[in-house]
Protein backbone atom coordinates (compact mmCIF):
# COMPACT_ATOMS: atom_id res chain seq x y z
CA UNK A 1 0.00 0.00 0.00
CA UNK A 2 2.49 2.36 1.16
CA UNK A 3 4.73 1.72 -1.83
CA UNK A 4 1.74 2.10 -4.54
CA UNK A 5 0.66 5.13 -2.87
CA UNK A 6 4.52 6.73 -2.77
CA UNK A 7 4.31 5.82 -6.51
CA UNK A 8 0.83 7.53 -7.43
CA UNK A 9 2.47 11.00 -5.32
CA UNK A 10 5.63 10.95 -7.47
CA UNK A 11 2.99 10.83 -9.94
CA UNK A 12 0.96 13.59 -9.18
CA UNK A 13 3.61 15.30 -8.59
CA UNK A 14 6.02 14.91 -11.59
CA UNK A 15 2.48 15.83 -13.60
CA UNK A 16 -0.46 17.96 -12.72
CA UNK A 17 -0.58 19.41 -9.30
CA UNK A 18 -3.74 18.01 -8.79
CA UNK A 19 -4.52 14.89 -9.59
CA UNK A 20 -3.79 11.77 -11.56
CA UNK A 21 -5.48 10.65 -14.69
CA UNK A 22 -5.14 7.14 -16.27
CA UNK A 23 -7.67 5.84 -18.82
CA UNK A 24 -10.28 8.45 -17.62
CA UNK A 25 -9.89 7.32 -14.17
CA UNK A 26 -8.93 9.93 -11.67
CA UNK A 27 -7.00 8.91 -9.22
CA UNK A 28 -6.16 11.11 -5.63
CA UNK A 29 -4.65 10.38 -2.25
CA UNK A 30 -3.13 11.46 0.59
CA UNK A 31 -0.59 10.33 2.84
CA UNK A 32 0.04 11.10 6.85
CA UNK A 33 2.71 10.22 9.20
CA UNK A 34 2.40 11.83 12.62
CA UNK A 35 4.91 11.27 15.71
CA UNK A 36 2.32 11.71 19.08
CA UNK A 37 3.46 12.36 22.64
CA UNK A 38 0.99 12.05 25.61
CA UNK A 39 1.10 11.88 29.57
CA UNK A 40 2.63 8.53 30.41
CA UNK A 41 -0.32 7.15 32.34
CA UNK A 42 -2.57 8.50 29.68
CA UNK A 43 -2.60 6.05 26.43
CA UNK A 44 -4.89 8.26 23.77
CA UNK A 45 -5.77 7.97 21.30
CA UNK A 46 -2.91 5.78 20.23
CA UNK A 47 -2.35 2.98 22.27
CA UNK A 48 1.40 3.59 23.10
CA UNK A 49 1.75 6.92 22.90
CA UNK A 50 2.61 7.68 26.58
CA UNK A 51 6.28 6.53 25.76
CA UNK A 52 5.57 8.67 21.99
CA UNK A 53 4.57 6.91 19.38
CA UNK A 54 5.22 6.75 15.62
CA UNK A 55 2.07 4.32 15.24
CA UNK A 56 -0.22 7.50 13.82
CA UNK A 57 -0.44 7.68 10.30
CA UNK A 58 -3.48 7.58 7.30
CA UNK A 59 -3.01 6.28 3.75
CA UNK A 60 -5.47 6.76 1.26
CA UNK A 61 -5.81 6.34 -2.42
CA UNK A 62 -9.43 6.99 -4.82
CA UNK A 63 -10.54 6.32 -8.11
CA UNK A 64 -12.96 7.69 -9.82
CA UNK A 65 -14.96 7.44 -12.57
CA UNK A 66 -17.35 9.40 -15.19
CA UNK A 67 -19.32 6.95 -16.51
CA UNK A 68 -21.75 9.41 -18.14
CA UNK A 69 -22.29 13.45 -17.08
CA UNK A 70 -24.61 11.71 -14.62
CA UNK A 71 -23.27 8.90 -13.33
CA UNK A 72 -19.96 8.67 -11.74
CA UNK A 73 -18.07 5.27 -9.41
CA UNK A 74 -15.58 5.49 -7.31
CA UNK A 75 -14.15 3.77 -4.23
CA UNK A 76 -11.17 4.76 -1.71
CA UNK A 77 -8.61 2.69 0.01
CA UNK A 78 -7.65 3.99 3.49
CA UNK A 79 -4.94 2.37 5.64
CA UNK A 80 -4.22 3.76 9.07
CA UNK A 81 -2.74 2.80 12.44
CA UNK A 82 -3.45 3.81 15.61
CA UNK A 83 -1.49 1.56 17.84
CA UNK A 84 -4.14 -1.08 18.99
CA UNK A 85 -6.60 -0.36 16.31
CA UNK A 86 -5.95 -0.16 12.31
CA UNK A 87 -2.44 -1.53 11.82
CA UNK A 88 -2.12 -0.09 8.54
CA UNK A 89 -5.01 -2.27 7.21
CA UNK A 90 -6.22 -2.13 4.00
CA UNK A 91 -9.97 -1.21 3.94
CA UNK A 92 -12.67 -0.01 1.78
CA UNK A 93 -13.55 3.63 3.46
CA UNK A 94 -15.90 4.50 0.40
CA UNK A 95 -17.34 3.09 -2.38
CA UNK A 96 -20.55 4.46 -4.86
CA UNK A 97 -22.07 5.32 -7.36
CA UNK A 98 -23.64 8.44 -7.87
CA UNK A 99 -26.56 9.00 -10.33
CA UNK A 100 -27.23 13.08 -10.37
CA UNK A 101 -31.03 13.78 -11.79
CA UNK A 102 -30.78 17.23 -11.45
CA UNK A 103 -29.47 19.97 -8.86
CA UNK A 104 -32.15 19.22 -6.26
CA UNK A 105 -31.95 14.99 -6.44
CA UNK A 106 -29.25 12.85 -6.67
CA UNK A 107 -28.93 8.86 -5.61
CA UNK A 108 -25.89 7.43 -4.10
CA UNK A 109 -25.90 3.61 -3.64
CA UNK A 110 -22.81 1.69 -2.17
CA UNK A 111 -20.52 2.12 1.14
CA UNK A 112 -21.43 5.89 1.44
CA UNK A 113 -19.47 8.38 4.18
CA UNK A 114 -22.09 9.62 6.76
CA UNK A 115 -22.36 13.40 6.95
CA UNK A 116 -22.85 13.80 10.38
CA UNK A 117 -21.80 17.70 11.79
CA UNK A 118 -19.89 19.93 9.85
CA UNK A 119 -16.83 17.64 9.04
CA UNK A 120 -17.49 13.83 9.61
CA UNK A 121 -17.66 13.01 5.88
CA UNK A 122 -13.79 14.17 5.73
CA UNK A 123 -12.19 13.98 8.81
CA UNK A 124 -9.92 11.72 7.12
CA UNK A 125 -8.04 13.72 5.57
CA UNK A 126 -5.61 16.36 7.30
CA UNK A 127 -5.24 18.53 5.00
CA UNK A 128 -8.98 19.29 4.34
CA UNK A 129 -8.60 21.09 7.82
CA UNK A 130 -6.50 22.82 10.71
CA UNK A 131 -6.32 20.68 12.98
CA UNK A 132 -4.59 17.27 13.70
CA UNK A 133 -7.60 16.11 16.03
CA UNK A 134 -10.97 17.62 15.18
CA UNK A 135 -12.91 17.87 18.68
CA UNK A 136 -12.90 14.12 20.17
CA UNK A 137 -16.56 14.49 21.02
CA UNK A 138 -18.37 14.73 17.18
CA UNK A 139 -15.05 13.29 16.10
CA UNK A 140 -14.28 11.05 18.56
CA UNK A 141 -11.38 8.66 17.12
CA UNK A 142 -12.61 5.49 18.74
CA UNK A 143 -15.82 5.39 16.83
CA UNK A 144 -14.43 6.39 13.36
CA UNK A 145 -14.99 3.09 12.07
CA UNK A 146 -18.54 2.88 12.81
CA UNK A 147 -19.80 5.75 11.74
CA UNK A 148 -17.34 6.86 9.03
CA UNK A 149 -19.44 5.15 6.03
CA UNK A 150 -22.86 3.72 5.32
CA UNK A 151 -23.58 0.89 3.48
CA UNK A 152 -26.85 1.21 1.94
CA UNK A 153 -28.40 3.95 -0.07
CA UNK A 154 -28.97 7.38 0.09
CA UNK A 155 -30.73 10.70 -1.69
CA UNK A 156 -29.41 13.91 -1.99
CA UNK A 157 -29.76 17.26 -3.61
CA UNK A 158 -29.35 21.22 -3.20
CA UNK A 159 -32.40 23.59 -2.87
CA UNK A 160 -31.89 27.83 -3.72
CA UNK A 161 -33.49 29.40 -0.94
CA UNK A 162 -33.42 32.71 -2.71
CA UNK A 163 -31.68 35.34 -1.31
CA UNK A 164 -30.90 33.43 2.13
CA UNK A 165 -28.59 30.80 0.36
CA UNK A 166 -29.29 27.09 -0.18
CA UNK A 167 -30.09 24.21 1.56
CA UNK A 168 -28.15 20.71 1.13
CA UNK A 169 -29.68 17.83 2.47
CA UNK A 170 -29.24 14.36 2.68
CA UNK A 171 -31.01 10.86 3.75
CA UNK A 172 -29.23 7.73 4.10
CA UNK A 173 -30.68 4.36 4.65
CA UNK A 174 -29.07 1.09 5.48
CA UNK A 175 -26.25 -0.51 7.64
CA UNK A 176 -23.22 0.85 9.50
CA UNK A 177 -20.47 -1.96 9.52
CA UNK A 178 -18.52 -2.47 12.31
CA UNK A 179 -15.24 -4.24 12.22
CA UNK A 180 -14.23 -6.63 14.72
CA UNK A 181 -10.81 -5.62 14.87
CA UNK A 182 -11.93 -1.91 15.39
CA UNK A 183 -11.48 0.64 18.15
CA UNK A 184 -15.62 0.76 18.58
CA UNK A 185 -15.52 -3.13 18.84
CA UNK A 186 -13.04 -2.90 21.58
CA UNK A 187 -14.92 0.14 23.27
CA UNK A 188 -18.08 -1.80 23.33
CA UNK A 189 -15.51 -4.28 25.22
CA UNK A 190 -14.57 -2.23 27.52
CA UNK A 191 -18.29 -0.87 27.91
CA UNK A 192 -19.03 -4.37 29.81
CA UNK A 193 -16.21 -5.59 31.01
CA UNK A 194 -15.73 -5.78 34.39
CA UNK A 195 -12.51 -5.55 36.89
CA UNK A 196 -12.91 -9.33 37.44
CA UNK A 197 -14.08 -10.28 33.55
CA UNK A 198 -12.26 -8.38 31.00
CA UNK A 199 -14.22 -9.46 27.88
CA UNK A 200 -13.61 -9.14 23.99
CA UNK A 201 -16.23 -8.41 21.68
CA UNK A 202 -16.52 -11.55 19.20
CA UNK A 203 -19.60 -11.02 16.99
CA UNK A 204 -20.90 -7.61 16.48
CA UNK A 205 -24.60 -7.24 14.34
CA UNK A 206 -26.22 -3.53 12.59
CA UNK A 207 -29.38 -2.95 12.65
CA UNK A 208 -30.79 -0.95 9.83
CA UNK A 209 -29.42 2.65 10.58
CA UNK A 210 -30.90 6.22 9.23
CA UNK A 211 -29.10 9.32 8.79
CA UNK A 212 -30.05 12.65 8.31
CA UNK A 213 -28.32 15.40 7.34
CA UNK A 214 -29.61 19.39 6.82
CA UNK A 215 -27.14 22.25 5.35
CA UNK A 216 -27.98 25.41 5.02
CA UNK A 217 -25.37 27.47 3.10
CA UNK A 218 -25.99 31.54 3.59
CA UNK A 219 -24.78 33.77 1.32
CA UNK A 220 -22.76 35.79 4.50
CA UNK A 221 -20.40 33.05 5.16
CA UNK A 222 -22.53 31.31 7.83
CA UNK A 223 -23.05 27.40 7.10
CA UNK A 224 -25.39 25.72 9.73
CA UNK A 225 -26.20 22.01 10.20
CA UNK A 226 -28.35 19.69 11.71
CA UNK A 227 -27.60 15.61 11.64
CA UNK A 228 -28.64 12.86 13.07
CA UNK A 229 -28.12 9.62 13.32
CA UNK A 230 -30.37 6.40 14.56
CA UNK A 231 -29.05 2.97 14.89
CA UNK A 232 -29.16 -0.03 17.19
CA UNK A 233 -26.49 -2.68 17.33
CA UNK A 234 -25.43 -5.96 19.57
CA UNK A 235 -23.13 -8.57 20.15
CA UNK A 236 -21.30 -11.30 21.50
CA UNK A 237 -18.35 -10.63 23.94
CA UNK A 238 -16.53 -13.55 25.53
CA UNK A 239 -13.45 -14.16 28.20
CA UNK A 240 -12.96 -15.85 31.78
CA UNK A 241 -13.98 -14.64 35.39
CA UNK A 242 -11.44 -14.95 38.36
CA UNK A 243 -13.50 -14.81 41.18
CA UNK A 244 -11.82 -11.87 43.72
CA UNK A 245 -11.79 -14.55 47.00
CA UNK A 246 -11.09 -17.53 45.45
CA UNK A 247 -9.33 -17.28 42.19
CA UNK A 248 -11.31 -19.78 40.75
CA UNK A 249 -12.53 -19.02 36.79
CA UNK A 250 -15.11 -19.81 34.74
CA UNK A 251 -15.79 -18.58 31.42
CA UNK A 252 -17.95 -15.81 30.49
CA UNK A 253 -20.01 -15.36 26.88
CA UNK A 254 -22.01 -12.28 27.21
CA UNK A 255 -24.56 -10.69 25.16
CA UNK A 256 -24.78 -7.19 24.97
CA UNK A 257 -26.57 -4.47 23.09
CA UNK A 258 -26.59 -0.71 22.62
CA UNK A 259 -30.38 -0.45 21.77
CA UNK A 260 -32.31 2.92 19.98
CA UNK A 261 -28.75 5.05 19.56
CA UNK A 262 -30.29 8.77 18.90
CA UNK A 263 -27.15 10.86 17.81
CA UNK A 264 -28.07 14.71 17.01
CA UNK A 265 -25.50 16.79 15.88
CA UNK A 266 -26.05 21.22 15.85
CA UNK A 267 -23.32 23.32 13.80
CA UNK A 268 -22.61 26.43 12.32
CA UNK A 269 -19.68 27.36 10.88
CA UNK A 270 -18.59 31.29 10.16
CA UNK A 271 -15.82 32.30 7.57
CA UNK A 272 -14.89 36.13 7.00
CA UNK A 273 -11.85 36.27 4.52
CA UNK A 274 -9.14 33.97 6.70
CA UNK A 275 -10.58 33.56 9.93
CA UNK A 276 -13.21 30.56 10.57
CA UNK A 277 -15.42 30.26 13.33
CA UNK A 278 -17.18 26.95 14.19
CA UNK A 279 -19.48 25.40 17.13
CA UNK A 280 -21.21 22.60 17.57
CA UNK A 281 -22.94 20.40 19.93
CA UNK A 282 -24.14 16.66 19.76
CA UNK A 283 -26.71 15.23 22.37
CA UNK A 284 -26.29 10.86 22.47
CA UNK A 285 -29.31 8.65 23.71
CA UNK A 286 -28.93 5.53 24.22
CA UNK A 287 -29.94 2.12 26.48
CA UNK A 288 -26.82 -0.26 27.15
CA UNK A 289 -27.54 -3.96 28.58
CA UNK A 290 -25.40 -6.91 29.52
CA UNK A 291 -26.75 -10.62 29.52
CA UNK A 292 -23.29 -12.32 31.19
CA UNK A 293 -25.22 -15.35 31.24
CA UNK A 294 -22.69 -16.24 34.29
CA UNK A 295 -24.46 -16.18 37.84
CA UNK A 296 -21.34 -14.29 39.14
CA UNK A 297 -22.26 -11.51 37.23
CA UNK A 298 -24.87 -9.28 37.25
CA UNK A 299 -26.82 -8.46 34.57
CA UNK A 300 -27.45 -4.57 33.62
CA UNK A 301 -29.55 -2.32 31.35
CA UNK A 302 -28.84 1.36 31.81
CA UNK A 303 -30.07 4.50 30.07
CA UNK A 304 -27.22 6.57 28.36
CA UNK A 305 -27.61 10.29 28.40
CA UNK A 306 -23.96 11.59 27.10
CA UNK A 307 -23.67 15.34 25.37
CA UNK A 308 -20.83 18.04 24.33
CA UNK A 309 -19.62 20.53 22.21
CA UNK A 310 -16.87 22.56 21.21
CA UNK A 311 -16.11 26.24 19.95
CA UNK A 312 -13.17 26.66 17.66
CA UNK A 313 -10.97 29.56 15.68
CA UNK A 314 -8.96 29.65 13.05
CA UNK A 315 -7.20 32.61 11.08
CA UNK A 316 -4.62 31.91 8.20
CA UNK A 317 -1.72 34.61 8.27
CA UNK A 318 -0.22 34.21 5.37
CA UNK A 319 -0.56 31.42 2.45
CA UNK A 320 1.86 29.20 4.22
CA UNK A 321 1.16 29.81 8.23
CA UNK A 322 -2.15 29.09 9.94
CA UNK A 323 -3.06 29.30 13.48
CA UNK A 324 -6.50 27.60 15.00
CA UNK A 325 -7.28 26.80 18.79
CA UNK A 326 -10.21 25.49 19.84
CA UNK A 327 -11.93 24.61 23.62
CA UNK A 328 -14.23 20.99 24.28
CA UNK A 329 -16.54 19.85 26.94
CA UNK A 330 -17.81 16.24 26.74
CA UNK A 331 -19.94 14.52 29.48
CA UNK A 332 -20.76 10.82 30.20
CA UNK A 333 -23.85 11.74 31.67
CA UNK A 334 -25.38 14.99 30.87
CA UNK A 335 -27.79 15.31 34.21
CA UNK A 336 -25.06 14.42 36.07
CA UNK A 337 -21.93 16.81 35.10
CA UNK A 338 -20.47 16.68 38.11
CA UNK A 339 -19.85 12.93 37.66
CA UNK A 340 -21.60 11.71 41.08
CA UNK A 341 -23.21 8.69 38.93
CA UNK A 342 -19.70 7.22 38.65
CA UNK A 343 -18.80 7.54 42.06
CA UNK A 344 -22.11 6.30 43.79
CA UNK A 345 -21.52 3.32 41.56
CA UNK A 346 -18.05 3.11 42.91
CA UNK A 347 -16.46 2.16 39.19
CA UNK A 348 -14.45 5.30 39.36
CA UNK A 349 -13.77 9.15 39.60
CA UNK A 350 -15.67 11.55 38.72
CA UNK A 351 -13.79 12.89 36.22
CA UNK A 352 -13.63 9.93 34.74
CA UNK A 353 -16.54 10.95 32.96
CA UNK A 354 -16.02 13.87 31.60
CA UNK A 355 -13.44 15.19 29.66
CA UNK A 356 -12.12 19.21 28.42
CA UNK A 357 -9.65 20.01 26.45
CA UNK A 358 -7.53 23.23 25.57
CA UNK A 359 -6.05 22.81 21.80
CA UNK A 360 -3.45 24.65 19.74
CA UNK A 361 -2.63 23.84 16.16
CA UNK A 362 0.15 25.85 13.98
CA UNK A 363 -0.62 24.55 10.67
CA UNK A 364 1.84 24.90 7.70
CA UNK A 365 1.91 25.15 4.19
CA UNK A 366 5.76 25.61 2.86
CA UNK A 367 4.89 23.95 -1.03
CA UNK A 368 1.56 23.30 -2.79
CA UNK A 369 0.77 19.29 -1.80
CA UNK A 370 2.72 19.59 1.73
CA UNK A 371 0.68 20.52 4.97
CA UNK A 372 2.90 20.20 8.30
CA UNK A 373 0.72 20.54 11.86
CA UNK A 374 1.95 21.23 15.52
CA UNK A 375 -0.58 20.40 17.72
CA UNK A 376 -0.89 20.63 21.88
CA UNK A 377 -4.13 19.70 24.30
CA UNK A 378 -4.30 20.67 27.84
CA UNK A 379 -7.02 17.92 28.69
CA UNK A 380 -8.62 17.60 31.92
CA UNK A 381 -10.61 14.13 32.49
CA UNK A 382 -10.31 10.80 30.80
CA UNK A 383 -14.02 9.79 29.32
CA UNK A 384 -12.35 9.00 26.02
CA UNK A 385 -10.11 6.73 27.53
CA UNK A 386 -12.68 3.88 28.20
CA UNK A 387 -10.21 1.28 26.53
CA UNK A 388 -7.51 1.95 29.16
CA UNK A 389 -9.30 2.20 32.19
CA UNK A 390 -6.20 2.33 34.00
CA UNK A 391 -5.80 5.73 32.93
CA UNK A 392 -4.61 7.30 35.91
CA UNK A 393 -4.31 11.22 35.42
CA UNK A 394 -6.99 13.51 35.48
CA UNK A 395 -4.82 16.40 34.24
CA UNK A 396 -2.66 15.61 31.27
CA UNK A 397 -1.73 16.85 28.05
CA UNK A 398 -1.04 15.40 24.17
CA UNK A 399 1.64 16.78 22.05
CA UNK A 400 1.13 15.30 18.02
CA UNK A 401 2.45 16.68 14.97
CA UNK A 402 2.00 15.44 11.74
CA UNK A 403 3.07 15.58 7.72
CA UNK A 404 0.80 14.83 4.97
CA UNK A 405 1.41 14.77 1.23
CA UNK A 406 -2.27 15.09 -0.85
CA UNK A 407 -2.44 14.90 -4.85
CA UNK B 1 -38.00 45.39 35.89
CA UNK B 2 -35.15 45.78 34.04
CA UNK B 3 -35.78 43.39 31.96
CA UNK B 4 -37.31 44.71 28.75
CA UNK B 5 -34.06 47.26 28.94
CA UNK B 6 -31.87 43.68 29.13
CA UNK B 7 -33.40 42.88 26.50
CA UNK B 8 -33.03 45.88 23.79
CA UNK B 9 -29.49 45.95 24.78
CA UNK B 10 -28.85 42.57 23.78
CA UNK B 11 -31.21 43.42 20.88
CA UNK B 12 -28.63 45.57 19.45
CA UNK B 13 -25.72 43.62 20.14
CA UNK B 14 -27.00 41.03 18.03
CA UNK B 15 -28.17 43.29 15.53
CA UNK B 16 -24.66 45.04 15.65
CA UNK B 17 -23.45 41.81 15.30
CA UNK B 18 -25.52 40.65 11.72
CA UNK B 19 -24.54 43.62 10.70
CA UNK B 20 -20.69 43.03 10.98
CA UNK B 21 -21.59 39.72 9.17
CA UNK B 22 -23.34 41.33 6.49
CA UNK B 23 -21.04 44.06 6.00
CA UNK B 24 -18.00 41.85 6.47
CA UNK B 25 -19.01 39.86 3.11
CA UNK B 26 -20.85 42.99 1.47
CA UNK B 27 -17.07 44.74 1.10
CA UNK B 28 -15.74 42.98 -1.74
CA UNK B 29 -13.61 44.96 -4.28
CA UNK B 30 -15.17 45.79 -7.38
CA UNK B 31 -15.09 42.27 -9.82
CA UNK B 32 -12.39 42.86 -12.15
CA UNK B 33 -12.87 39.54 -13.80
CA UNK B 34 -15.45 38.36 -16.16
CA UNK B 35 -17.36 34.86 -16.24
CA UNK B 36 -16.79 32.75 -19.62
CA UNK B 37 -18.66 30.01 -20.85
CA UNK B 38 -19.07 27.38 -23.95
CA UNK B 39 -21.13 28.63 -26.56
CA UNK B 40 -23.20 25.79 -26.04
CA UNK B 41 -24.69 27.42 -22.72
CA UNK B 42 -27.81 28.47 -23.09
CA UNK B 43 -27.57 30.73 -19.95
CA UNK B 44 -26.43 34.44 -20.94
CA UNK B 45 -26.84 35.04 -17.01
CA UNK B 46 -26.82 33.99 -13.67
CA UNK B 47 -26.87 35.67 -10.30
CA UNK B 48 -24.12 35.62 -7.84
CA UNK B 49 -25.87 32.74 -6.06
CA UNK B 50 -25.86 30.58 -8.84
CA UNK B 51 -22.17 30.83 -9.82
CA UNK B 52 -21.76 30.19 -6.28
CA UNK B 53 -23.37 26.93 -6.29
CA UNK B 54 -21.72 26.05 -9.39
CA UNK B 55 -18.62 26.95 -8.07
CA UNK B 56 -19.02 24.61 -4.91
CA UNK B 57 -20.56 21.55 -6.74
CA UNK B 58 -23.65 22.23 -5.65
CA UNK B 59 -25.62 23.34 -8.77
CA UNK B 60 -24.43 20.76 -11.06
CA UNK B 61 -27.48 21.36 -14.28
CA UNK B 62 -27.76 24.07 -17.01
CA UNK B 63 -31.25 24.89 -17.41
CA UNK B 64 -31.31 22.63 -20.21
CA UNK B 65 -30.10 19.91 -17.52
CA UNK B 66 -26.69 19.59 -19.53
CA UNK B 67 -23.99 18.90 -17.07
CA UNK B 68 -21.87 22.04 -15.61
CA UNK B 69 -18.32 21.81 -16.36
CA UNK B 70 -16.41 23.82 -14.61
CA UNK B 71 -12.64 25.53 -14.57
CA UNK B 72 -10.43 27.17 -12.83
CA UNK B 73 -7.80 29.55 -13.06
CA UNK B 74 -5.16 29.54 -10.95
CA UNK B 75 -3.82 32.98 -12.27
CA UNK B 76 -3.06 34.93 -8.20
CA UNK B 77 -4.91 37.93 -8.41
CA UNK B 78 -7.70 36.65 -10.93
CA UNK B 79 -8.42 34.19 -8.70
CA UNK B 80 -8.31 35.73 -5.61
CA UNK B 81 -10.75 38.66 -6.64
CA UNK B 82 -13.55 36.04 -8.14
CA UNK B 83 -13.08 33.64 -4.93
CA UNK B 84 -13.47 36.12 -2.75
CA UNK B 85 -16.26 38.10 -4.74
CA UNK B 86 -18.30 35.50 -5.58
CA UNK B 87 -17.60 33.20 -2.51
CA UNK B 88 -16.37 35.01 0.07
CA UNK B 89 -13.50 31.99 0.17
CA UNK B 90 -9.77 32.79 0.21
CA UNK B 91 -7.76 29.96 -2.27
CA UNK B 92 -6.83 27.76 0.56
CA UNK B 93 -10.34 28.05 1.24
CA UNK B 94 -11.36 26.64 -1.78
CA UNK B 95 -8.84 24.46 -1.95
CA UNK B 96 -9.64 22.81 0.94
CA UNK B 97 -13.42 22.41 -0.45
CA UNK B 98 -12.54 20.38 -3.33
CA UNK B 99 -10.34 18.41 -1.42
CA UNK B 100 -12.90 17.33 0.77
CA UNK B 101 -15.60 17.04 -2.24
CA UNK B 102 -12.66 14.58 -4.31
CA UNK B 103 -11.66 13.08 -1.01
CA UNK B 104 -15.40 12.17 -0.17
CA UNK B 105 -16.26 10.98 -3.98
CA UNK B 106 -18.73 13.78 -4.13
CA UNK B 107 -17.27 15.03 -7.48
CA UNK B 108 -14.04 15.34 -9.60
CA UNK B 109 -10.93 18.12 -8.73
CA UNK B 110 -11.84 20.68 -11.47
CA UNK B 111 -9.50 21.41 -14.28
CA UNK B 112 -7.25 24.39 -13.17
CA UNK B 113 -4.89 26.50 -15.56
CA UNK B 114 -2.33 28.93 -14.86
CA UNK B 115 -2.56 31.06 -18.22
CA UNK B 116 -5.99 32.43 -19.57
CA UNK B 117 -5.56 31.74 -23.18
CA UNK B 118 -5.30 28.30 -21.72
CA UNK B 119 -8.81 28.76 -19.69
CA UNK B 120 -10.29 29.98 -22.83
CA UNK B 121 -9.33 27.14 -25.10
CA UNK B 122 -10.75 24.83 -22.74
CA UNK B 123 -14.05 26.39 -22.33
CA UNK B 124 -14.51 27.09 -26.27
CA UNK B 125 -13.67 23.24 -26.38
CA UNK B 126 -15.41 21.75 -23.78
CA UNK B 127 -19.42 21.94 -24.37
CA UNK B 128 -21.46 22.92 -21.01
CA UNK B 129 -18.18 24.59 -20.16
CA UNK B 130 -17.14 28.02 -17.29
CA UNK B 131 -14.46 29.50 -16.27
CA UNK B 132 -13.20 32.97 -15.13
CA UNK B 133 -10.38 35.21 -16.68
CA UNK B 134 -9.28 38.99 -16.33
CA UNK B 135 -11.35 41.75 -17.67
CA UNK B 136 -10.63 42.18 -21.44
CA UNK B 137 -9.00 38.96 -22.34
CA UNK B 138 -12.04 36.92 -24.10
CA UNK B 139 -12.13 36.48 -27.92
CA UNK B 140 -15.07 35.36 -30.15
CA UNK B 141 -14.59 31.74 -29.07
CA UNK B 142 -16.66 31.66 -25.75
CA UNK B 143 -19.51 33.50 -24.51
CA UNK B 144 -19.84 35.87 -21.24
CA UNK B 145 -21.98 35.07 -18.85
CA UNK B 146 -23.57 38.68 -17.29
CA UNK B 147 -22.87 38.14 -13.25
CA UNK B 148 -26.39 40.13 -12.16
Amino acid sequence: MKKALTAMMLLAFAGSAHAVELAGVEIHGFASQGYIKTSPDNNFPVSNSGEGSFNFNDFAVNFSKEVNPDLRVGLQLLAMDRGSYGKDKITLDWAFGDYRVTDWLGFRAGKIKIPLGLYNESRDNDAARTFIFLPQNEYYDYERDSVNAITGASIYGSIPAGSTGTVNYQFQIGTTPIPLDGASARNYSAYISTVDAPLTTTDVNSATAFVHHLEWRTPVGVRATFSGLHTSFDGTATGIYTDPVTSATTPVTAKWKFDSWHRYILGIEYVLDDLTLATEYQRDNYTVSADYQNPALENFTSKQASDGWYVSAAYRFTDWFELGGYYTEIYADRHHRDGSTFEELGVGAPWQTWQKEKVLTLRFDPVRNLVLKVEGHLIDGTWNMSEYTEASKRNWYLLATKATVFF
Amino acid sequence: MSYPKRLCITGSKFLLLLCLIVWGHSSAHAANFIVIANKSVVESTLTKAELQGIYLGEKVKWGNRKHIKIAVLEEERTLKEFLQAILGKTPSQFDQHWVRMVTTGKASMPPAFTEAQQMIDFVAKTPNAIGFIAHGQTGDAVKTIVIK
